[in-house]
C-alpha cells in the first residue's frame, strides 16, 4: 500500500480531529469505538455465504452419515478442513405465503420470515414485495452491536459477487428489518471505499495541506499589506488542521487495508478475480475489527452468470431448470457448485492463514463459515433440504461429519446458529416455524 | 445673544446642580470663546463644545453615546430645524437659533452630507475570498466545464413515455408526449391523438388511458429548473412502484420500485443551486395482475421550495430536455458578511475554512465517482491510458479552476506530483481536486497573475455570473484588434442573457425588494384565503414580472414602476377581484390609478404591513432606504404602533402621525411618512381600498427630496411616476445593483463613476441590462 506514507500517519485516528473539526467527522467518520478490547482475543465472527439457483444432488451430498461422509466432487476443495466442516441435511424452508419459490427462497431464506403483498409479480405465484422480518446476520449484529465489548465500526459488512444492480426479492437475502432490504456491495472498490475511504480521504487531506500553505505564501507577493490578513488567517488555520491531524494518534488499525488489485472490471469475466478481491477484503475487514459477521452474496437468485472460464456458456440460472437425465447440464452445474465450493475453501483458507492477534490462533477457529442456497434442487424448485455446509470452530456444533435431519425449518437453524454466536433468543423469524427450538446437529 | 445667555445659565443650573463648580467655570469659559471676535458663531467650536462628546470629533459616533455616524440625507434646513429643536439632548435649548444653524452647517458640510462623505470616504477595491454563493457556483460550474455543457432550455413541461404493461416494451409503447406535470390523482392521462402507435393492437381511437391486464407503466424524463438556491423536499404520492431521479442519473433518489407496504407519501431532500436546470427522471409501473389494475394510476409528485408551501411541482419548471448532472456542493458555510449591505468574502474564520475543507473533499469525491466520465475513457481501458486521461483532466481542471495558463512548475505541484504517488487514480484525483478548491489561488480569484485577457474574463465571469469564465470567455482574445472594445461590449452581452447572470439578478431583486418583507401571516378571520398558497403565488407573480420587465427588448426601469399589469392565476386574480379566465399565472391589464409596477404588487404591499393594518412605516422606511437610498437612524427599540384599541376613531395614518409628532422622530419619520401614506389605498394583504376604519383614505402629502425639493404626492400612481423618474431613485438602483453584483462599493472604482453611470443609464433610456454591461465593464477593464 502506501509506503510513502507511513503507516502510522495513516493510521492515525481521528478521535481529536473529529472533536477539533466537528463538520469533517463525516468524512473521518472515526467516531466507532476502539478496536476489541484486550480481554476480548477470542472473538466469535460469522459469515454467510450464498450461491443461486439450487443444487445438483448427484455428487454434493454424501451417501455416509457421520465422521465418514464422503468428499463428494462438489465438496472436494474443503477437503483440508474436513475436521471442521460440518454438511447438513434436511433444513427446509419452510415459509409459505406471497411470492414465487425464487423470490421466497431468497428472501426468506435468512428471515424465515413471509413476504408481504406486493407489486412483483414472479412465475405464477401471487405478487409480492419485501419481506416482513430481519435477516439473522442483522439479528445477531443487533445483539453484537449492543454490547460495548464487543461492539465494531460496522457490526456486519455485506459483500456481493456480480450482484445484479437491481432491487427487487430475488436479489435481497439480508434484510435490517420488515421492508428494509439490505443491498450487498458487489463493487469491491465500493466496499474499500465504505470500509476505508473516510480515512483515506483525510490521509488525501494530510497530503495536500502543506503545499496549499506554501501557495500562500506565495501568493502573498503583491496583495495589498491591508489585505494579508486574509490570507494570514487562512495560512494559520491550515497550519492549525495539519498540526491536529499531525499529532493525533487516536485509534490505529492492526493491518494495512489490503493493495486490491487496479482496474477489475465488474463483469462476469472477472468473476474469479472479484471473488478473490471480496475474500481478501472480508478477511482484513475482521483483522481490523471492523465488523464480525458478514454475508457474502453470488449473483442473485434466477441470477444467470456465464461462467465461461469452467467452459460454461450458458446462464446458470437457465441451466439449472434443466432434467437430471440431462448428463451435460447436471455436469455443468457440478463445475458450477464445485467453484462455488473453491470459493469457500479459499476464503477458509485466507482464514486459516491469519492469526488472531494476540493469540497466535487460527481466525477460522473463531469463525463460522456457512454456505447455503435459495433452492433445495434447481430444475424442481424445492425449498426443502436446503444444502448446508458449516465451516470453522464450531462453536459448540460437532464438526466433521455429515448430519441428517428431516424436515427442520431453517429457523430452528438461525436459532442453533445465534444461540453458537452466544445470542440466546428463543425464537427467530415465524414463531410458528421456531416451536421445537433450536436444531440439536 | 440673550439665547446663549439662557444657554448658559441652564448648563450652570445643571452643573452646579451637580456639584461641579470647576466644571462650570471652564464651560463658562469655552461658551463664550466659541464666539468669535466678529460676534458669528462658530461652528466647528460649537461642535467640539456641545457634540462632540457624544457624536465624536468627526462625527464616527461613540460607543458610549451614540455608536451611528452623524451621516444622513436631510436637507440643511430640516436638519437646522431638528438641531436647534432636540440638540444637545440633555438641553435642547442650549442650541438654538444662529448656533443651530452655524453648528448644522459645519457639520452638513464637514461629514454629514452625501457630499460629505463622498470626499471623505476613500472606499478601495479590497482583496474578497468566495462569497458561499461564488463558492457553490464556481464549483458547479467548473466541473460543468467538462460534463456536457449545460444550458436553460425554453421549452417547458415533461416528456412522457406510457406503455401499456409493466413493462417500457417498444411494442407495447401508447404515446410518448409532453405533460404539464405528475398529478393522476385527480386526472387521467390523455393521449395525444396525433401520436402514431407503432405496434399496438387495437390501438385506434384510443385517446385516453385504458389499463389492461398487462399492467400499466410510464416514465417521465426531463430537467428541473428549481428558481431559489436552498433545500427541496420532493415528495411523491404513490402506492405503487416508482422510482425518482433526480440530479443523479444512475442512483434513485427515492426507489420504492418494490411494494408491500401501503406508505403514500414518500420524500427527500436535496440541496439545490437556484436558476441552474437539474436533469430528473420518474419512473411509474402498475404490475400485471395488481387489483389497481382496473383503477387509475395514482402518482402525484410534489416539492417544497424553500420557505414555501408543498405544491405539485408546476409546469413552469419542468423542461422536456435533459441537461447533464451538476456537482452541487450543499456543504453548511457560516454566512458571509452582510454588514455593508450586501453579502461579501471580507473574513475568514475557522468555520469557513472548516466548511471549504469539507466542500472540497465533497466535491473531490463527486469527481472520483465520475472520474472515466468527466476524462472521458472507458472502464476496459489500460491502466496506462486512463492514468494518461485522468492526469490530462487534471491538469485541465486546475487550469479551468484558476483561469490561467499554468506553468510546468505550477502543474508538477498540482497534478504531476499526485500522479508520481503509488496510489489508485481515484485518490490522485482526489488530491488535485482537494488542493485546487484549498488553494488561495481559487478561493481569492483576484489574487492570481493573469494576462489582461484572462483577468478581463475572470472579472466578467465573477461579476456576472458569481462564477468562473465558461469556454467562450476562457478563449477571449483580443489581441492586437483595433475592435478591442467592442469586443468587450459584445462578450458582456452574450453574457448578459446567460442563465447565470439571470440567476443573479434573481438573487438581487430578491435582496433589494423582497428579502425583508416576509410579514406574511395575516389574520385569517380578517382575510380568508390568504394562505400560503396565496403568498406562493403571490411571489411567482412579483418574480414573472420583474423578469418580464428586465428581460424585454427595452429592459426599462421605469416599467418597474409605471407598467399596467399584474400576473395572476385564477386564486389571485378571485382574492384581489380581478377578471381572469385561463390556467396558470396570465397576465392581466389593471387600472394604472389603482395599481402600478412592483411597488403597488400585493406580494410587497402585504409584506410591508402588519397582522391586519397596513404599515405606512414599513413601507416608508422601505421605499425612503431601498428605493430612494435614503439613510434613516436605526429606529428607537421598543416603540409598539399605537393600536385601534388606542384611539378607535383614528385611521391608521392619523395614529401614525399621532405617535410620531415629536421632533426627534420627525427627524426621519419627516421623510418616512409621506411615502407610506401614499400608499394608505392598500390594507394589510394589498387589496385596494378607499376607505379605512370608514373614513376616507386620505392619500396625499408632500415629501421633501435631499435637496429640499417638494413633491406633492396623491396616491400610488403618483408616487410611482416620481420613483421612475427621481434622480435619486434611479442613483439608488444603480448603487445597491453596482454592490450587489461587483461586491464592492462603486465609489471604490472612482469618486465620479456613480455619475458617469447614471448619466449613461439616463442615456440609454433607463435600461436595465445596458447598465449591467456597464458596471461589469467598469469593474473588468
Amino acid at each position: 500500500m502506501t509506503k510513502n506514507i507511513t503507516r502510522r500517519q495513516f493510521a492515525r485516528g481521528a478521535s481529536a480531529f473529529a472533536l477539533a473539526f466537528p463538520g469533517l467527522s463525516r468524512w473521518t467518520g472515526l467516531n466507532w469505538m476502539t478496536p476489541s478490547p484486550e480481554n476480548d482475543k477470542t472473538p466469535k465472527r460469522l459469515v454467510i455465504m450464498f450461491s443461486p439457483n439450487g443444487m445438483v444432488s448427484e455428487g454434493f451430498w454424501p451417501k455416509t452419515e457421520g465422521p465418514d461422509f464422503e468428499m463428494t466432487e462438489i465438496l472436494k476443495p474443503l477437503e483440508p478442513y474436513r475436521e471442521k466442516t460440518l454438511v447438513v441435511h434436511g433444513i427446509c424452508n419452510q415459509v409459505r405465503g406471497e411470492g414465487d419459490g425464487h423470490m421466497r427462497g431468497m428472501s426468506c431464506l435468512l428471515t424465515g420470515n413471509e413476504l408481504f403483498p406486493g407489486n412483483i409479480q414472479g412465475g405464477g405465484d401471487s405478487p409480492a414485495g419485501w419481506c416482513k422480518g430481519l435477516s439473522i446476520d442483522q439479528e445477531i449484529k443487533k445483539h453484537l452491536q449492543s454490547n460495548e465489548h464487543l461492539k465494531t465500526k460496522f457490526g456486519t459488512l455485506e459483500f456481493g459477487v456480480r450482484v445484479p444492480d437491481e432491487a427487487n426479492p430475488w436479489t435481497r437475502m439480508v434484510y435490517s428489518g420488515p421492508n428494509q432490504p439490505v443491498a450487498a456491495i458487489s463493487n469491491p472498490y465500493r466496499m474499500f471505499e465504505k470500509m476505508y475511504g473516510q480515512l483515506k480521504d483525510r490521509e488525501n487531506l494530510l497530503s495536500v495541506l502543506s503545499s496549499i500553505q506554501k501557495e500562500i505564501h506565495r501568493s502573498k507577493n503583491g496583495v495589498d499589506p491591508r489585505d494579508l490578513h486574509l490570507l494570514n488567517a487562512q495560512q494559520r488555520l491550515l497550519g492549525e488542521m495539519d498540526e491536529q491531524l499531525a499529532n493525533d494518534t487516536g485509534v490505529s488499525y492492526r493491518v494495512d487495508p489490503i493493495a486490491l488489485p487496479k482496474n477489475v472490471v465488474d463483469t462476469d469475466q472477472n468473476m474469479p478475480e472479484l471473488s478473490k478481491m471480496q475474500i481478501d477484503l472480508l478477511v482484513n475487514g475482521f483483522e481490523n475489527d471492523l465488523n464480525r459477521v458478514a454475508t457474502l452474496q453470488y449473483s442473485k437468485s434466477v441470477g444467470g452468470v456465464k461462467m465461461r472460464w469452467l467452459d460454461v456458456n450458458q446462464g446458470h440460472h437457465q441451466l439449472s431448470h434443466d432434467p437430471d437425465k440431462n448428463k451435460k447440464s447436471q455436469d455443468k452445474l457440478r463445475r458450477i457448485n464445485r467453484w462455488y465450493s473453491q470459493q469457500l475453501a479459499y476464503l477458509c483458507k485466507r482464514l486459516e492463514e491469519t492469526k488472531e492477534p494476540g493469540t497466535g490462533q487460527s481466525m477460522l477457529d473463531n469463525t463460522l463459515v456457512l454456505w447455503t442456497n435459495e433452492l433445495g434442487h434447481g430444475n424442481s424448485h424445492t425449498l426443502n433440504n436446503l444444502p448446508f455446509v458449516m465451516v470453522g470452530g464450531g462453536f459448540g456444533f460437532e464438526m466433521g461429519r455429515f448430519a441428517k435431519v428431516k424436515g427442520v425449518s431453517t429457523t430452528r437453524l438461525w436459532l442453533a446458529i445465534a444461540h453458537a454466536m452466544g445470542h440466546q433468543i428463543e425464537s427467530f423469524g415465524l414463531t410458528d416455524l421456531c416451536k421445537d427450538g433450536p436444531v440439536k446437529l | 445673544m440673550s439665547n446663549r445667555q439662557t444657554a448658559f445659565s441652564k448648563c450652570a443650573y445643571l452643573l452646579l446642580s451637580q456639584s461641579i463648580s470647576v466644571a462650570l467655570f471652564l464651560l463658562a469659559t469655552t461658551a463664550f470663546l466659541s464666539t468669535s471676535v466678529a460676534g458669528e458663531p462658530d461652528g466647528k467650536k460649537l461642535y467640539a463644545e456641545h457634540c462632540a462628546a457624544c457624536h465624536g470629533d468627526q462625527g464616527q459616533g461613540n460607543e458610549d453615546h451614540f455608536s451611528d455616524p452623524l451621516v444622513g440625507d436631510l436637507p440643511l434646513d430640516q436638519l437646522t430645524a431638528y438641531v436647534a429643536e432636540t440638540m444637545p439632548e440633555a438641553d435642547p435649548d442650549l442650541i438654538v437659533g444662529e448656533d443651530a444653524s452655524a453648528v448644522s452647517k459645519y457639520l452638513y458640510d464637514q461629514f454629514y452630507s452625501d457630499a460629505a462623505q463622498r470626499r471623505i470616504e476613500q472606499p478601495r477595491i479590497e482583496l474578497s475570498r468566495l462569497t458561499i454563493h461564488q463558492y457553490r457556483t464556481s464549483v458547479a460550474d467548473l466541473i460543468g466545464r467538462f460534463t456536457k455543457e449545460t444550458w436553460m432550455p425554453a421549452e417547458r413541461g415533461i416528456k412522457a413515455h406510457y406503455f401499456a404493461a409493466s413493462t417500457w416494451r417498444e411494442n407495447l409503447r401508447l404515446a410518448e408526449q409532453i405533460d404539464h406535470n405528475v398529478d393522476f390523482a385527480n386526472t387521467v392521462p390523455h393521449f395525444d391523438p396525433s401520436y402514431e402507435f407503432k405496434k399496438l393492437k387495437n390501438r385506434k381511437g384510443l385517446k385516453k388511458l385504458h389499463i389492461t391486464k398487462r399492467g400499466f407503466s410510464v416514465f417521465w424524463t426531463g430537467s428541473i429548473l428549481p428558481p431559489l438556491t436552498g433545500e427541496y423536499k420532493f415528495k411523491v404520492k404513490s402506492k405503487s412502484g416508482f422510482r425518482l431521479f433526480v440530479n443523479n442519473q444512475r442512483e434513485a433518489v427515492v426507489d420504492r420500485f418494490v411494494r408491500s407496504d401501503d406508505t403514500i407519501d414518500h420524500e427527500c431532500s436535496l440541496f439545490l443551486l437556484g436558476g441552474r436546470a437539474y436533469p430528473f427522471k420518474l419512473e411509474f409501473i402498475l404490475p400485471k395482475t395488481s387489483a389497481d389494475s382496473t383503477g387509475t394510476p395514482q402518482i402525484q409528485l410534489l416539492w417544497k421550495p424553500p420557505k414555501q408551501p408543498e405544491t405539485i411541482i408546476p409546469h413552469s419548471v419542468f423542461t422536456p430536455f435533459e441537461t447533464p448532472e451538476v456537482c452541487v456542493v450543499d456543504t453548511t458555510f457560516p454566512a458571509d458578511d452582510a454588514s455593508a449591505g450586501y453579502n461579501r468574502g471580507v473574513d475568514v474564520s475557522t468555520q469557513w475554512d472548516q466548511a471549504t475543507t469539507e466542500a472540497a473533499i465533497s466535491t473531490a469525491v463527486w469527481v472520483a465517482r465520475r472520474i472515466r466520465r468527466l476524462a472521458d475513457y472507458d472502464r476496459e481501458e489500460s491502466e496506462a491510458f486512463a492514468v494518461a486521461k485522468a492526469k490530462s483532466f487534471c491538469e485541465k481542471f486546475v487550469t479551468v479552476a484558476f483561469n490561467n495558463k499554468l506553468s510546468d512548475e505550477d502543474l508538477h505541484l498540482y497534478v504531476g506530483h499526485h500522479f508520481d504517488q503509488p496510489i489508485a487514480i481515484e485518490d490522485q484525483v482526489k488530491r488535485v481536486v482537494l488542493m485546487t478548491l484549498k488553494s488561495p489561488r481559487f478561493l481569492f480569484p483576484a489574487i492570481e497573475k493573469r494576462s489582461s485577457e484572462q483577468a478581463f474574463a475572470t472579472r466578467m465571469a465573477m461579476t456576472l455570473w458569481d462564477s468562473i469564465p465558461d469556454t467562450e470567455l476562457a478563449k477571449f482574445n483580443y489581441k492586437n484588434s483595433s475592435t478591442e472594445k467592442e469586443k468587450r461590449i459584445e462578450a458582456a452581452y452574450r453574457m448578459v442573457h446567460d442563465f447565470r447572470t439571470k440567476a443573479k439578478l434573481t438573487r438581487f431583486f430578491e435582496s433589494w425588494l423582497t428579502a425583508h418583507t416576509e410579514n406574511a401571516a395575516k389574520d385569517a378571520k380578517a382575510f380568508p384565503g390568504f394562505d400560503q398558497r396565496l403568498v406562493a403565488d403571490l411571489r411567482t407573480s412579483l418574480t414573472m414580472y420583474l423578469d418580464e420587465v428586465v428581460w424585454s427588448e427595452q429592459s426599462d426601469y421605469r416599467e418597474l414602476f409605471v407598467a399596467d399589469y399584474l400576473y395572476v392565476n385564477q386564486r389571485l386574480a378571485d382574492f384581489y377581484g380581478l377578471d381572469f379566465e385561463g390556467q396558470g399565472l396570465q397576465k392581466v391589464k389593471v387600472d394604472r390609478d389603482i395599481r402600478s409596477g412592483i411597488l403597488t404588487h400585493p406580494y410587497l404591499m402585504a409584506g410591508l404591513a402588519y397582522h391586519k393594518d397596513s404599515s405606512p412605516i414599513h413601507r416608508g422606511v422601505f421605499i425612503a432606504k431601498r428605493l430612494l437610498g435614503r439613510r434613516l437612524r436605526q429606529p428607537p427599540n421598543n416603540v409598539q404602533p399605537l393600536t385601534e384599541e388606542f384611539a378607535p376613531d383614528m385611521t391608521t395614518r392619523q395614529r401614525v402621525e399621532h405617535q410620531t409628532k415629536a421632533t426627534a422622530c420627525m427627524n426621519c419619520h419627516s421623510v418616512i411618512n409621506p411615502l407610506g401614506f401614499s400608499l394608505e389605498n392598500f390594507d394589510a394583504v394589498g387589496r385596494f381600498r378607499t376607505e379605512d376604519n370608514e373614513k376616507t383614505v386620505n392619500v396625499s402629502t408632500v415629501y421633501r427630496d435631499p435637496q429640499g425639493a417638494e413633491v406633492v404626492l396623491n396616491g400610488p400612481r403618483n408616487l410611482a411616476d416620481f420613483l421612475a423618474e427621481d434622480k435619486y431613485s434611479q442613483r439608488a438602483f444603480i448603487r445597491q445593483l453596482f454592490r450587489f453584483i461587483a461586491k464592492q462599493p462603486v465609489d471604490a472604482y472612482g469618486k465620479n463613476q456613480i455619475d458617469r453611470l447614471h448619466k449613461r443609464f439616463v442615456e440609454h433610456g433607463l435600461n436595465i441590462k445596458d447598465l449591467l454591461v456597464d458596471i461589469a465593464l467598469l469593474v473588468s477593464d
